[in-house]
């Protein structure tokens, strides 16, 4: 059986020294999606410097073809720290990741707490500061993305960066539908829309609330939701320049170099 | 003697479109053109097109627009190609009771789509600008497409010769202007019974569907788009296969929506 400390420590160590590990559950398969939560609070903690905090949480497997690729029927979810925040118009060193993919989400920002169990899409409408244009930088610890549900999980939900737009836009639209067409230096890559996201952004943060209450979590006021790719996650190379264009939303944009 | 050889291929252009048109009719599949048609090539196939448009005007069909494919970029290098390609549509094409018979199709699928209603006619030199200038309104549609080829599988030149896999199509009620918002980043989300099989922005059809409608006003070889003709842009998302007992709806922002049962 594995040990929660264990784990997190090989991923911690995968992370800082950018050699990735074997799959947890090749090595354990039988792993659970809830020892895998606890390995990810384990690796938290770790990551966790003095100056970090917690500051909102990303969303993963929200898509049907994400979850039928990984046998799932249910979204996964990680914290998303102080230091893997950045403001758009970014420079990224890709020497400081594994094997990093990009996506464009909605981010959701919350004006009030949301306390599960039973929270509604509802509630999470009326708790809302706005909406943000986001990249999410995605990127396993586990060798050449070889996942199952556990180990990503153990793994952050995967991710490595959030780059979010400065405007908070208040949600007045039907977010299902918001458009967004993500291109690579001007070229378009994929187009996809809100409902992408687990049908609709609303109901992943009310799955978040809830999925959290039995931790005593709550999601508190200023933090933000990374609610899914809207889109099948790409790979970058050194130089390529990121932009992502949200109909009612504006846009945001990152650079990569490094590239040794 | 060059002479004779354009008869003989429009003789061959009008065995061909018979071929397709009866084999529509029939429901049945036949092998592709470029497998067995030396010597086809873009001209031609336009040519074959045009003999089964010809064919359907002569059985009483009318002409109420044009249809664009192979819009997307994923689409494009599946194929093989670096262009869109275009096809026109007849107004029996349109279904009025929000209900596809399967009993009238081969193999079809769906896919959403922008739809434009001209008010003026477009010129062969004409702009994005200039169709949105023309636009009296877009349209929510879903076009089913169906393939007279077997399985559905074709090279560039047989979709074309076939009409680019025109079907069926259902448009929305709505007819919004459109001005005020970037047609390029509306959403849209396709739901069968609900559950969402996919989604995109406009810009899915050659990064603007006003483009798409201008690259086919600059394109076509017989006609021009005219005042009056419904143009649908290309399909936004990956085709879904129809299946009996389907309710198939799309919503796009900004726009509206649209939607049929699959009987």
């Amino acid at each position: 059986m594995t040990d929660p400390k264990t784990a997190a420590e090989a991923l911690y160590r995968a992370k800082q020294t950018r050699v990735p590990i074997t799959a947890l559950t090749e090595t354990d398969p039988s792993l659970t999606a809830l020892n895998a939560y606890e390995i990810q609070g384990n690796l938290v903690d770790l990551l966790m410097g003095e100056e970090d905090q917690i500051v909102g949480y990303k969303l993963g497997l929200t898509s049907r073809p994400m979850q039928e690729l990984l046998g799932v029927d249910e979204p996964d979810y990680g914290p998303v720290l102080s230091s893997m925040v950045f403001d758009d118009g970014v420079t990224v060193d890709l020497d400081e990741y594994i094997q990093p993919k990009v996506e464009a989400e909605i981010a959701l920002m919350l004006a009030k707490p949301l306390r599960g169990p039973g929270v509604t899409a509802a509630q999470v409408s009326d708790s809302l500061s706005g909406a943000v244009a986001a990249i999410e930088m995605v990127d396993s610890r586990i060798e050449n993305w070889k996942i199952k549900l556990p180990d990503t999980i153990a793994d952050l939900a995967s991710s490595a960066a959030a780059v979010l737009s400065s405007r908070v836009v208040p949600v007045d639209f039907d977010v299902r539908l918001c458009g967004m067409v993500i291109s690579r230096n001007g070229a378009t890559v994929a187009t996809g829309a809100g409902a992408a996201a687990l049908g609709d952004p609303l109901v992943a943060v009310a799955w978040l609330a809830n999925t959290l209450a039995p931790f005593g979590v709550v999601l508190e006021p200023g933090h933000f939701v990374m609610t899914g790719a809207l889109h099948a996650a790409f790979e970058v190379e050194p130089g390529d320049y990121i932009q992502a264009h949200f109909d009612r939303l504006g846009s945001v944009s990152m650079t990569f170099k490094g590239g040794s | 003697m060059s002479h004779a050889v354009v008869t003989d291929r429009a003789t061959e252009s009008r065995r061909l479109a018979d071929e397709l048109h009866t084999t529509r009719l029939a429901r049945n599949e036949i092998e592709t053109l470029t497998s067995r048609v030396p010597g086809l090539d873009l001209d031609w196939a336009y040519e074959i097109q045009q003999a089964g448009i010809d064919l359907r005007l002569a059985e009483g069909e009318r002409l109420v627009g044009g249809k664009l494919g192979f819009t997307s970029v994923a689409m494009q290098r599946a194929m093989g190609v670096d262009s869109p390609n275009y096809g026109w549509l007849t107004g029996s094409m349109l279904i009025h009771d929000r209900a596809v018979h399967l009993d009238q199709l081969i193999h079809p699928k769906v896919e959403p789509e922008i739809g434009f209603l001209l008010g003026t006619d477009l010129q062969p030199d004409c702009t994005a600008s200039d169709v949105l200038e023309a636009t009296i309104g877009v349209f929510p549609c879903l076009e089913i497409v169906d393939s007279r080829f077997r399985d559905f599988r074709f090279e560039p030149l047989d979709n074309i010769a076939d009409n680019s896999s025109a079907g069926l199509l259902v448009i929305g009620d709505a007819a919004v202007k459109p001005t005020g918002f970037d047609l390029a980043r509306v959403g849209a989300v396709m739901r069968i019974n609900g559950q969402v099989v996919g989604t995109a922005a406009g810009a899915a059809a050659l990064d603007d569907p006003a483009e798409a409608v201008a690259w086919m006003a600059r394109s076509t070889r017989t006609r021009g788009l005219r005042s009056g003709d419904l143009v649908i842009s290309g399909g936004l998302t990956a085709p879904v296969d129809l299946e009996a007992g389907m309710l198939v709806s799309v919503e796009i922002d900004r726009i509206g929506e649209a939607h049929f049962r699959v009987i």
